[in-house]
């Protein structure tokens, strides 16, 4: 039976103002004292910067979601230390509401969790909760996120959310968190279910929350190939620790290590290393398929 | 022999406005299509392109406003033929976690057959036989909530073998699945077809399509072309113009070929794509 570390001197975590979340050893137990317990997290440690766009991999049981449900403090620390932003979340007093103003969670398809008679007030529901009174005050938040995720405000806001397509309901979903302006997105798995031109209209827009509004994306994803082309990094979760922790291109080098985690090779890093290993070198930020392409184009001109 | 036939099949879907004045929005519209015995099929197409009510329209969950819709001979307008058509066409839907009715995993499986009145002792035949074929024997006395995504959906597809249908429609069956979830379905599907079974595969995911026989695009409610996976791939301006991409090794592959490399064409396979074009490279 496996009993949560406990700490016996906590640890000085380094933070600064531009640490957006940090992690030091931070583990934990389900069910801990219960012959069902299972080991989740097992020595977390970790230091996202603010702006970054990180995704978080791995198989199905790895911890990945347990993870992320610490960072809004779904999941409160049982050991180790976590910070994000100002906040230390292995201290027993937290801001929650605070907290969770500045760390929008987007769960698994969050167009289920839709509910109000029409689009405005489901985008308004977390304001009014965060206890934003004034009523065109949250309008012109909901407004400003509605546009960000690409609806046009007039024409959806008194349509019934379940009017509206799969594509279109999961952007209503993100405005209703978009909406709080938080300083981090924590999204689990994003673009399930959708269809490639959905898929492709949440990545880009997810991409330019984070370029231009230099937001903080934690994105977890299956889809290595959309992770391969859209993030800055990856950490790759497995049996509750972190097995890698590095750029795209670095992390599909070890090609046998991830198949052995059930994980896929998106098809650029495969064509990139096969034409590693014949010498030939592909950029490491050539990772959509016009980027390879005109990268290979480059090695047949050149010489 | 083809053991489903479309002629002409439009379906519409009652909508209210504000004022509560009925339209009517395209399900689908004028779709005629055959799937012959023991074909391997795909529907493909973007969100609300159709398929899946293409997929409710074969078995009679809903029934054509007009067209007919003829499974194994019999029509589906036929109220007297909807438990025959049922029992021949097998459905497995998008949510795992939404068909399970039981607590017990043979239980599950047994639900079909229980339902059509089978007796007992073939029912244990059926269930047995069904997990065995999708590999889940060694579950048959656990808890299905306990099991991983593709592990349930292996049970729904027992479940629906266990009526012994002639058909498995598999409606989005993967699209909740993590990779391996979406590989143990997909091997599952391919090897009842192996065995006979005729299969529609209704996917989003284009790299499903690869092992299809046939592949059909849909569109807007209508069919807006039908042919083998690689037609589908060679048709870019189609694939752009409904909102599907081709596997990412085959976008690369098409481009290279057109820039004159000597590759082949539509390459599924990253690395050997990869060797070719190293040996483009030191060939030149």
């Amino acid at each position: 039976m496996s009993k949560p570390n406990k700490q016996v001197v906590t640890p000085q975590l380094v933070t600064d103002s531009q640490t957006a979340i940090a992690a030091d050893n931070l583990c934990f137990t389900y069910n801990a004292k219960s012959p069902f317990s299972k080991q989740a997290l097992n020595n977390i440690t970790l230091n996202i910067k603010k702006g970054e766009f990180v995704a978080v991999v791995g198989h199905t049981g790895s911890g990945k979601t347990t993870f992320v449900q610490h960072l809004n403090a779904l999941i409160r620390v049982q050991s180790g230390e976590l910070r994000v932003l100002e906040h230390n979340l292995s201290q027993k007093k937290v801001d929650l509401k605070l907290l969770r103003k500045q760390v929008g969670m987007v769960f698994q398809y969050p167009e289920y969790q839709l509910f109000a008679d029409s689009v405005l007030d489901d985008v308004c529901f977390g304001l009014k909760n965060f206890g934003l009174k004034d009523k065109a005050e949250r309008e012109a938040l909901a407004e400003e996120a509605i546009g960000l995720v690409g609806l046009d405000f007039k024409e959806v806001k008194n349509k019934s959310p379940f009017d509206l397509s799969g594509g279109e309901k999961r952007r209503v979903a993100l405005a209703g968190v978009l909406a709080m302006k938080p300083q981090i997105l924590v999204m689990d798995e994003p673009t399930a279910g959708l269809d490639p031109r959905g898929k492709r209209e949440i990545l880009s827009l997810v991409s330019s929350l984070n370029k231009e509004q230099g937001i903080t994306v934690v994105m977890v994803s299956h889809d290595m190939n959309e992770v391969y082309e859209n993030a800055d990094r990856i950490i790759v979760f497995r049996d509750g620790q972190i097995a890698y922790d590095t750029t795209p291109r670095d992390l599909f080098r070890n090609e046998e290590d991830i198949v052995s985690m059930n994980l896929e090779i998106p098809h650029m890093a495969k064509f990139a290393n096969e034409l590693e290993r014949n010498g030939y070198i592909i950029p490491d930020n050539c990772k959509t398929v016009e980027q390879t392409f005109e990268a290979v184009m480059r090695l047949k001109g050149g010489e | 022999m083809d053991i489903i036939t479309l002629d002409n099949v439009s379906y519409y879907y009652k909508t209210y406005d504000e004022n509560n004045d009925v339209s009517y929005a395209v399900g689908v519209e004028g779709v005629s299509l055959s799937i012959e015995e023991g074909a391997f099929v795909a529907l493909v197409g973007h969100n609300g392109s159709g398929k899946s009510t293409l997929a409710k329209l074969l078995n009679g969950l809903i029934l054509p406003k007009s067209g007919t819709v003829t499974v194994a001979g019999l029509s589906t307008a036929d109220k007297k033929n909807l438990f025959e058509i049922r029992k021949n066409v097998g459905m497995v839907f998008q949510n795992p976690d939404n068909q399970m009715v039981a607590s017990i995993v043979e239980e599950d499986v047994a639900f079909g057959p229980e339902n059509l009145g089978i007796p007992q002792p073939e029912i244990v035949e059926r269930v047995s036989q069904a997990l065995e074929q999708v590999g889940m024997t060694e579950y048959a006395k656990r808890s299905p909530h306990k099991l991983s995504g593709g592990q349930k959906q292996r049970i729904a597809i027992a479940g629906a073998l266990a009526i012994r249908p002639k058909v498995i429609v598999f409606d989005e069956s993967t699209a909740m699945l993590d990779p391996l979830g979406r590989r143990e379905v997909l091997n599952v599907a391919k090897q009842l077809n192996k065995q006979g079974m005729t299969v529609v595969l209704i996917t989003h995911f284009m790299e499903e399509v690869l092992d299809c026989g046939k592949v059909v695009v849909m569109s807007g409610g209508h069919v807006v072309k039908i042919g083998s996976p690689m037609e589908i791939f060679d048709d870019d301006r189609l694939l752009s113009s409904v909102g599907l991409d081709a596997p990412r090794s085959i976008a690369l592959s098409r481009k290279l070929k057109s820039a004159g490399f000597n590759v082949t064409e539509n390459c599924i396979d990253a690395k050997v794509l990869g060797g070719e074009v190293c040996q483009n490279l030191t060939n030149k």
